[in-house]
């Protein structure tokens, strides 16, 4: 199982590797240092790890990675569903990098008695004066899950950041193995039946967009939301579709009433 | 860089418009995909951030028609303007065959549209890759707004080197097609002088 590339992510980037990977259709494992990895089947992501996390989760996280190398086993690799196409992967890792490469140093000058979910635990973990990294490392989350919640607090004004500080400096590497011994193929693990159904629902209320069925693409997104609840684009598009059909948008897409395809 | 699959038929090329933010790179792509046939293009990709506290990227692909035997598609895509998107910026730079600086006519954007010039050119040179050796398209967009800077005054500011440019009303779609026309022309040029070479990568 040959290693077909290796090098330093500092100077080149994920996003040209996958880029990469995909335009040739490549199927194996793209690791990055020894405990981070992304699995391929002809180009797409289909499964991930990394820091303990699986999925598409773990994917967007690669991207906030600070390793010393990369290296691509060629090998073949069951197909499944994909964790996501591969632009949108690229495209939402780098604007979770970019999001917490400002928030990461910040301080807290302000914050809520009471917050909930991935803000909440990370709050709690801030000690006076430290910055949210410190705090991320204590609690234990990963960046990527923790930008979009900090963010909506920060625009909600419930959030104020203070000034600044030096990042903690990153927890040492582990060396770079010399030469990789050849892995043997890794079947990806089966799909996350609701990651694929969501990525197919989603497909099909866009296809029904085009149609100009909005009540079917309104069904549809809200099954993608439904399946899976953190989906920007599903959410963004079921927002918009019942801006045009004239319904009330609802706050959670549990509580949603489901409308049947006409 | 240009991708040519043989057994498919297929030229794939990538096209990149930058600016500073609201400059009108979002205005050029909606305009653009109006324009196309539906037939010959995909869907617009939009991916705002959760609460839309700003348009992040957007994308579409077009099929442009046929060069001898092969179907010629061009992939379209903007780049976030704000200055903490870097990375983001850099993602969307890889493989660039052709790029469109939206400049933001406004004279309060003058700073602005040289941050992000520099930004481009900085970023072009961290992936090894040089601007002046790029195709290149300058728009000088928002000439309805009073007080508008003149195209003379932005060529001196921005263009020293003379590259094609053109003026832009893109809320009205004036400019945006003749824009695109020149950086397809200038993208296919290079994709021609590559061939001689050999520097156009196939499948």
């Amino acid at each position: 199982m040959p290693e077909v590339l290796r090098g330093d992510p500092g100077r080149v980037g994920l996003p040209s590797v996958l880029q990469l990977l995909e335009g040739e259709a490549m199927s194996g494992r793209l690791a990055l240092g020894p405990a981070a990895w992304l699995d391929l089947a002809n180009g797409l992501p289909v499964a991930a790890s990394c820091e303990g996390r699986e999925g598409r989760g773990a994917a967007l996280e690669l991207f906030l990675l600070d390793v010393p190398w990369f290296s691509f086993d060629a090998h073949p690799v069951e197909a499944a569903a994909p964790l996501d196409a591969m632009l949108s992967l690229i495209m939402e890792g780098c604007r979770l990098s970019d999001e917490w490469a400002r928030l990461a140093a910040s301080t807290v000058q302000r914050q809520p008695d009471r917050v909930e979910g991935l803000a909440g635990r990370l709050l709690s973990q801030l000690p006076d004066g430290a910055c949210l990294e410190v705090a991320r490392r204590a609690a234990g989350l990963a960046r990527c899950s923790l930008v979009d919640p900090l963010l909506s607090l920060v625009e909600a004004g419930a959030l104020v950041l203070g000034p600044t500080v030096a990042l903690p400096e990153p927890l040492p590497a582990p060396p770079p193995a010399p030469v990789l011994a050849p892995t043997p193929p890794v079947a990806a693990p089966p799909p996350e039946p609701a990651f694929a159904d969501a990525f197919v629902a989603l497909e099909e209320g866009r296809r029904l967009v085009r149609l100009g069925d909005l009540v079917g693409a309104e069904a549809a997104f809200l099954a993608a939301l439904t399946l899976r609840p953190d989906d920007r684009v599903a959410r963004q598009n079921l927002a918009r579709v019942r801006q045009v059909l004239g319904a009330a948008p609802s706050s959670s897409p549990s509580s949603a009433p489901h409308r049947s395809h006409a | 860089m240009a991708r040519i699959h043989h057994a498919s038929g297929l030229l794939t090329m990538k096209i990149v418009y930058y600016g500073p933010g609201l400059s009108g790179k979002t205005t050029n792509l909606q305009w653009l995909h109006e324009s196309y046939p539906a037939d010959t293009r995909g869907d617009l990709v939009k991916l705002d951030t959760e609460t839309e506290r700003t348009l992040f990227f957007d994308y579409f692909p077009a099929e442009l028609g046929m060069i001898g035997r092969y179907r010629v598609k061009a992939n379209f895509f903007t780049v976030p303007g704000q200055s903490f998107y870097n990375a983001t910026r850099r993602a969307v730079l890889v493989g660039a065959d052709g790029l469109v600086f939206i400049a933001d006519s406004a004279p309060s954007r003058e700073e602005a549209n040289l941050v992000s010039l520099a930004n481009l050119r900085e970023n072009l040179r961290a992936a090894g890759r040089d601007l002046e050796q790029l195709p290149l398209v300058f728009q000088w967009n928002k000439q309805d707004l009073p007080g508008a800077m003149s195209p003379r005054m932005l060529e001196r500011m921005l263009n020293p080197t003379g590259a094609p440019s053109f003026s832009a009303v893109a809320t009205r779609g004036e400019g945006v097609w003749d824009t695109q026309v020149c950086i397809l022309q200038a993208v296919m040029e290079r994709l021609r002088a590559g061939a001689r070479k050999g520097s156009v990568a196939s499948a």
